[in-house]
């Protein structure tokens, strides 16, 4: 386990998806560096409190709030709730995101309407509740997870890679606009990682990326989170714009 | 198992054979075959000759003279399943060594040409009754050992890797006084799936029977000829048959274990049932697949079955043949094909997709080239890239109007669900549980033909994938241990044991 460096000490993050997976290792880590967390959940209440449990242990009282990411009112509610409780959010996490193993010809225009509600629409929902606190304190950062889907042609569900190459877009275009006021866009892209959606890859899909990963193996969600931690915190000030991949060098 | 980089030759099936004129009325020599004289059974060299339509397989003995038997009763399917070519896989270690030659260095040895698909073992030789058509004689003296089955499973282990299936036989296995432990011993991370092949009596009788079965995840291949009394009666012997398989399917649907039926059809006595058989794959979910075994006159079969004529047999195009008036088009000719990875006039096989409106064989939208590689060296249908390969091209070619099929959404509607169900968006299935979710959507006809005495082909044993395990740790080709091997097995020797045959006199 790495150790928390107090980097994000005093920052109010809020991460969406926190309950599991990649969420509830962003949680956990920025709050190891010290950050106060606040995260959002849909589905999965027993996960969420697991997540709670796991910031507890070392001793971050995180907040977790049952929204729908695709709700325009209760996310925004639950923005004006925190910057009431908290004084407002330093670092929001687009993570919320779902994902769907369905070949473009049966890819109804609902199933492609879904991925895109959550993955692009519910970014830009939180990240315009956010953004005008921001914009008044003149600083905070915004950081969005990608995939590797959306940098580069891989085999993957093509309304999932759009939506995550949409994300790259909006975090270059964002950047742009928002920069000004001293706030960072970031997107973070990660390649397979342990325990996500390689799951679902059939054996010889995964040993074909094994075998053009550089160091041969999948991620783990916490690798991820570190370097998450990282583009958030001030030693990361002058980055912005910028999509990284985080794949083991494929 | 290790696998072969190119996997299939791809059958032309415009391919026509040059046949002369008068072909239907001629002789054509087609090749020449190693066999067996059926009255001395020694090893005679024969000739494939094609006649009226039909494959024959003439043999000359020097001491018993000439021999004819029917192997093939449509020129036609025998010619076209020739180029059903596939490179076989071989085992991770074999037996015995080349010395002899085939079927002697049995076992298996480095000449043969493919690994086990489904190797069986057969536990006991036991039985509670005389079928007329068996394919073996029991004995009735002979119970495996708890250290000779755990040996059979390491061996399998062993040679195989990973193994789609295994079958554990008789006899009639439910007989074995500790056939529930073997069940336990046979579930091995290495081991995907145990089938049983049994007559169902005691299935019949017991619905815990069946319950402890279905909690163990057992498959069971039920032994169901025919749908009507007389026509088992003449396979099966006497008693009440129909009856006891009746109760044994109500009870495997209760316990809800995933079954196959197994008929062994005969010419003239239940060819006129296999429509039957299909109606109860398509309308009961706990039957998975069907296997038909044209009857094969050895063991008990040949000597009880009778009067026997070889040249009025049961082969594999009749029962392809039989489908469409028997189902009332439901299937046709051109949904089956022989499996070619296995010898072509071993085995042929259909899968089918079952869809809201009712079944969808495979070969109607998935592309001959595609499919015969997704069935190729293998027992089940594994989420491999073949299959992937193929089902993303049947996806596109029924999306893009490809195929011209009366409804193609049906079967788009069906895949897009199975997905869904498989794969889906907020949790990540394992394996396994994708497979059962496959397996029910995807049911299965088989066609087995085995070989007795008088169609006896040395090249077919050399492709054999059907395998009975040892406990020596050799695996036999399925007919040429019943043929050459079976009588000198040392487990069967000594004198023949009480037997108590349900139903006797009745």
């Amino acid at each position: 386990m790495v150790e928390g460096s107090g980097r994000l000490s005093g920052r109010r993050c809020l991460i969406t998806g926190g309950s599991r997976g990649l969420g509830r290792a962003l949680c956990t880590t920025f709050a190891r560096h010290g950050a106060t967390v606040a995260f959002t959940w849909r589905r999965h209440e027993a996960e969420a409190e697991a997540t709670v449990a796991a910031c507890a242990e070392l001793g971050v009282t995180a907040r977790g709030m049952c929204v729908d990411a695709t709700d325009n009112r209760a996310v925004k509610a639950a923005v004006a709730e925190l910057e009431r409780e908290l004084g407002g959010v330093d670092v929001l996490v687009n993570n919320a995101g779902i994902s769907q193993v369905m070949p473009f010809a049966l890819m109804g225009e609902t199933d492609w309407d879904r991925v895109m509600e959550v993955n692009l629409r519910g970014a830009y929902l939180a990240t315009r509740a956010v953004l005008r606190g921001m914009i008044r304190r003149k600083s905070g950062v915004i950081l969005n997870v990608g995939s590797l889907a959306g940098v580069r042609w891989i085999d993957a569900p093509v309304h999932y890679s759009t939506s995550k190459a949409g994300l790259s877009g909006f975090t270059g275009s964002l950047a742009k606009e928002v920069g000004r006021h001293g706030i960072r866009v970031l997107c973070v892209a990660p390649g397979l990682l342990e325990g996500g959606v390689a799951g679902n890859l059939p054996e010889h899909r995964m040993a074909a990326y094994l075998q053009h990963c550089s160091l041969g193996r999948l991620g783990a969600f916490e690798e991820v989170a570190e370097l998450a931690a990282f583009m958030a915190s001030s030693p990361n000030s002058f980055m912005t714009g910028e999509t990284i991949v985080v794949d083991g060098g494929v | 198992m290790s696998q072969s980089d190119d996997v299939c030759m791809i059958p032309n099936p415009e391919q026509r054979f040059i046949r002369t004129p008068r072909a239907e009325v001629l002789e054509v020599f087609h090749s020449f075959s190693r066999s067996m004289c059926p009255t001395c059974r020694k090893l005679v060299d024969g000739q494939r000759i094609i006649r009226d339509g039909q494959v024959i397989l003439r043999k000359q003995c020097p001491t018993c003279g000439k021999s004819e038997a029917l192997i093939s009763s449509d020129a036609e399917w025998f010619l076209r399943s020739l180029t059903f070519l596939a490179r076989g896989s071989v085992p991770h270690k074999y037996s015995t060594e080349v010395k002899d030659g085939c079927p002697t260095d049995c076992g298996l040895c480095p000449s043969h040409e493919q690994h086990s698909c489904l190797p069986i073992i057969e536990i006991t030789n036991h039985c509670n009754l005389d079928c007329p058509i068996c394919i073996v004689q029991n004995r009735h003296n002979y119970n495996m050992t708890r250290a000779e089955f755990t040996a059979v499973v390491d061996g399998l282990i062993e040679k195989e890797g990973t193994l789609d299936t295994i079958n554990i036989s008789g006899g009639e296995p439910t007989m074995h006084p500790e056939f529930m432990d073997f069940l336990d011993i046979a579930k091995r991370p290495e081991i995907s799936r145990v089938s049983i092949s049994t007559n169902g009596l005691k299935l019949a009788a017991s619905l815990d029977f069946c319950k402890e079965l279905a909690d163990r995840g057992v498959y069971v291949s039920l032994q169901l000829d025919a749908l009507s009394a007389p026509e088992l009666r003449v396979l099966r012997g006497s008693g009440d048959h129909r009856a006891a398989r009746m109760r044994a399917l109500e009870n495997l649907e209760q316990a809800n274990v995933r079954t196959t039926i197994v008929s062994t059809v005969a010419r003239g006595v239940n060819d006129d049932q296999i429509g039957e058989c299909v109606k109860l794959l398509y309308e009961n979910d706990f039957i998975y697949s069907l296997m038909f075994q044209p009857a094969a006159y050895t063991g008990y079969g040949g000597s009880h079955f009778g009067p026997h004529d070889p040249m009025n047999i049961i082969t594999i195009p009749d029962i392809v043949r039989a489908f469409e008036p028997q189902t009332a088009g439901a299937l046709t000719y051109s949904d089956f094909m022989p499996l070619p990875c296995s010898h072509p006039s071993c085995f042929a096989l259909t899968y089918l997709l079952k869809t809201k409106e009712g079944m969808v064989p495979f070969p109607r939208f998935i592309e001959l080239e595609k499919y015969l590689r997704v069935i190729c060296n293998r027992g089940t249908i594994r989420p491999d890239e073949n299959l992937e390969e193929a089902v993303r091209g049947a996806i596109d070619d029924l999306w893009s109007g490809k195929h011209q099929l009366p409804d193609p959404d049906q079967i788009l509607g069906t895949l897009k669900h199975l997905l869904r169900l498989m794969y889906p968006a907020d949790r990540v299935l394992e394996l396994e549980d994708r497979l059962q979710i496959g397996e029910g959507a995807v049911k299965t006809i088989f066609i087995h033909a085995f070989m007795d005495e008088h169609t006896f082909e040395v090249d077919r044993i050399k492709k054999c994938c059907t395998h009975y395990a040892m406990p020596d740790g050799r695996l036999m080709p399925g007919c040429a241990y019943n043929m050459f091997h079976r009588a000198k097995d040392p487990r069967y020797q000594g004198d023949v044991g009480s037997a108590t045959i349900w139903q006797k006199d009745g």
